[in-house]
């Protein structure tokens, strides 16, 4: 059974249709590649899953359950985590707690515990430890106390992909992880997302334009133009598909 | 690291302890009644530092709160005959209820269009006052110690003495043997002294990282499983309470509670109070608060109406040049030599691995 079902789902802003019946499945701890050219609804679709953006049509069912009727901070309790395309880090904070932010869902400690301060220490210890831990495993061990902001793009990158690691996610969606990295960044960012999938059990939704890295590292890719689905298989059939190299070609189709 | 003690820090921390509790034997009356202003101004201070600073929620109309719990304590104390701690239990609480009222809405405004609204409650505060003059003795306000012919004497004179003695004022209990402003002092400490430690646990819990997400990057919050409404309006509530705290404070320590005393330029010192120190800090509105009433201590009498522009002078200067207050300098400085660590270990590091290759490729 798959673990992530879009099933039929739409998105329209006035009169642009981001979302046209988009409908795939992702089975449990598969790496999955969502490709298209720009506008084609790739980042709409992360942003209905995240509940960001209101869907008109269509469920998506994580799990057997429908995410469409959960509020957006309700998401990450089910174990799904995301990157964003263009950073969404806290600046305000050390780069640690950014990372222990992302651990929010997955931590417990209301406003009551939290003025009084002593029955939360311990677990407050024990949630610096993981977040350490996390940051360590994307390299970033001597990260931790910095701020948030003013460090060098690839390393804001990894920062996102820790603090969405800390929420010990089922489901990790990452958006466009391989833009503005240099080409020994993208290699070990592959290997990296391979090795965290097996690690921590995950399954990877991932839009990507670096061709080399999605064909490399998914099981299955879906693509999509104009909101809508055309081409959806393993890596080496995706790549022989008429209609996929039309759209990205700009061939006859 | 941050587990290990800073003993640096520690021996500050024991030095202004010490400082604070000797102060008020050997400084004259006066001396330490300005103390005591300096902490209630803190503590009003803080609770604007918690929802501006660290939720980025704009308030200017704190300034009501602080009245709100300076007038419910005046007036129950007064005219209902209820304990101090009593009085300053409730008004915690009905100020708790109003802010968590008053944060609904403001999860629907947000920035500057918030900044304009709790200013009108600001300005509302002294006009509802003043309408209901009958139990808040209007715009000439009431003392906690009722005066002699004065709207509700004759209401006192029939109930009695006894009642009337209760009122009397702050009194220092006789076991403890200090004037009535030593242990008035005492006890703003001492309550001082909890409310900031309770805040400063919640900055630096969940909760905090969640507050300070809210502020800088609401998606992140939201995609993380922070609930940003349920977030925003307990911060406004538990805010609001706090600046009631300091009412309260002010109540006891002025026994004259008057709607002069809490107009928009309350609100406004309270703003400049928790910027001028680090609004994203604890200590901030401390600094602030000593600043503040230093200043205005040291205008020369007779030139009293130059302080609010040389505040209004301080805070633009502030905000051009330290945004961070006070503390924001300290901070900046730190995170730079934290910076500057992390470099060279990067530089440390990466010399190693190229050391390291090149004997391999030998």
């Amino acid at each position: 059974m798959a673990l992530l079902d879009v099933e039929d789902v739409s998105v329209r802003f006035g009169g642009v249709t981001a979302l046209d019946g988009l409908t795939f499945g992702i089975d449990e701890g598969q790496i999955c590649a969502l490709i298209g050219p720009n506008g084609a609804g790739k980042t709409t679709l992360f942003n209905v899953i995240s509940r960001l953006y209101d869907a008109d049509r269509g469920a998506v069912v994580f799990d057997g359950r429908d995410l469409l009727s959960l509020p957006p901070h309700g998401i990450a309790g089910l174990g799904i985590a995301r990157t964003f395309q263009n950073l969404a880090l806290v600046q305000g904070l050390s780069v640690l707690d950014n990372v222990m932010v992302g651990a929010h869902a997955s931590t417990t400690g209301g406003f009551a515990a939290s003025l009084l301060g002593l029955p939360v220490r311990a677990r407050e210890r024990e949630g610096r430890a993981r977040a350490l831990e996390v940051l360590e495993r994307v390299g970033l061990g001597g990260y931790a106390q910095l701020p948030a902001f003013g460090l060098p793009y690839g390393t804001l990158k990894r920062i996102e992909l820790a603090r969405a690691l800390a929420a010990r996610p089922r489901l990790l969606m990452l958006d466009e992880p391989a833009s503005g990295l240099t080409h020994s960044e993208v290699g070990e960012l592959s290997d990296m997302i391979r090795s965290l999938r097996d690690e921590f059990d995950l399954t990877v939704l991932l839009v990507e334009h670096h061709m080399n890295m999605v064909m490399g590292i998914s099981d299955n890719v879906v693509v999509m133009e104009f909101g809508q689905k055309i081409a959806d298989g393993p890596p080496a059939q995706i790549q022989g598909d008429e209609r996929v190299i039309g759209a990205y070609l700009g061939g006859p189709g | 690291m941050s587990e290990s003690i800073d003993w640096r820090r520690a021996l500050v921390i024991v030095a202004f302890a010490i400082a604070a509790i000797v102060a008020p034997q050997v400084l004259g009356v006066s001396d330490v009644n300005l103390l005591s202003e300096i902490i209630y101004l803190s503590t009003a201070a803080l609770a604007l530092a918690l929802i501006t600073g660290f939720n980025g929620q704009i308030s200017l109309g704190h300034g009501a709160f602080v009245g709100m719990g300076a007038y419910i304590t005046m007036i129950l104390t007064v005219d209902y005959n209820v304990s101090y701690v009593a009085a300053g239990l409730i008004s915690l609480g009905a100020a708790f209820v109003v802010g968590l009222i008053i944060g609904l809405p403001a999860l629907r405004i947000t920035g500057v269009y918030l900044a304009l609204v709790t200013l009108a409650l600001a300005t509302l505060f002294p006009q509802i006052v003043n309408r209901l003059g009958d139990i808040t003795g209007g715009s000439v306000g009431r003392r906690l110690v009722p005066r002699e012919g004065y709207g509700d004497w004759d209401r006192l004179q029939e109930v009695g003495r006894r009642r009337f003695l209760s009122t009397e004022g702050f009194r220092a209990p006789d076991w403890t043997g200090l004037a009535n402003d030593q242990w008035r002092y005492y006890v703003f400490l001492a309550i001082a002294v909890v409310v900031f430690v309770l805040v400063r646990n919640l900055t630096r819990s969940r909760v905090g990282r969640g507050l300070v997400a809210i502020r800088d990057n609401e998606t992140a919050a939201e995609v993380a499983g922070v609930p940003i409404a349920k977030y925003k309006v307990l911060t406004f509530g538990i805010s609001a309470a706090i600046a009631s705290v300091a009412g309260w404070m002010f109540a006891v320590l002025n026994n004259d509670v008057s709607p002069t005393s809490f107009t928009i330029v309350l609100s406004i010192t309270l703003l400049v109070a928790a910027v001028l120190g680090g609004a994203n800090s604890i200590i901030g509105p401390i600094i602030g608060a000593v600043v503040i009433i230093g200043l205005r201590e040291a205008v020369p009498a007779g030139s009293q109406q130059y302080t609010n522009v040389i505040f209004g002078i301080a805070l633009i200067v502030l905000i051009l040049a330290a945004p961070g207050g006070v503390v924001g300098i300290y901070r900046k400085n730190q995170f730079k030599r934290k910076q500057r660590q992390a470099v060279r270990a990067a530089e440390e590091f990466k010399a190693a691995l190229e050391a390291q290759e090149a004997t391999v490729a030998e």
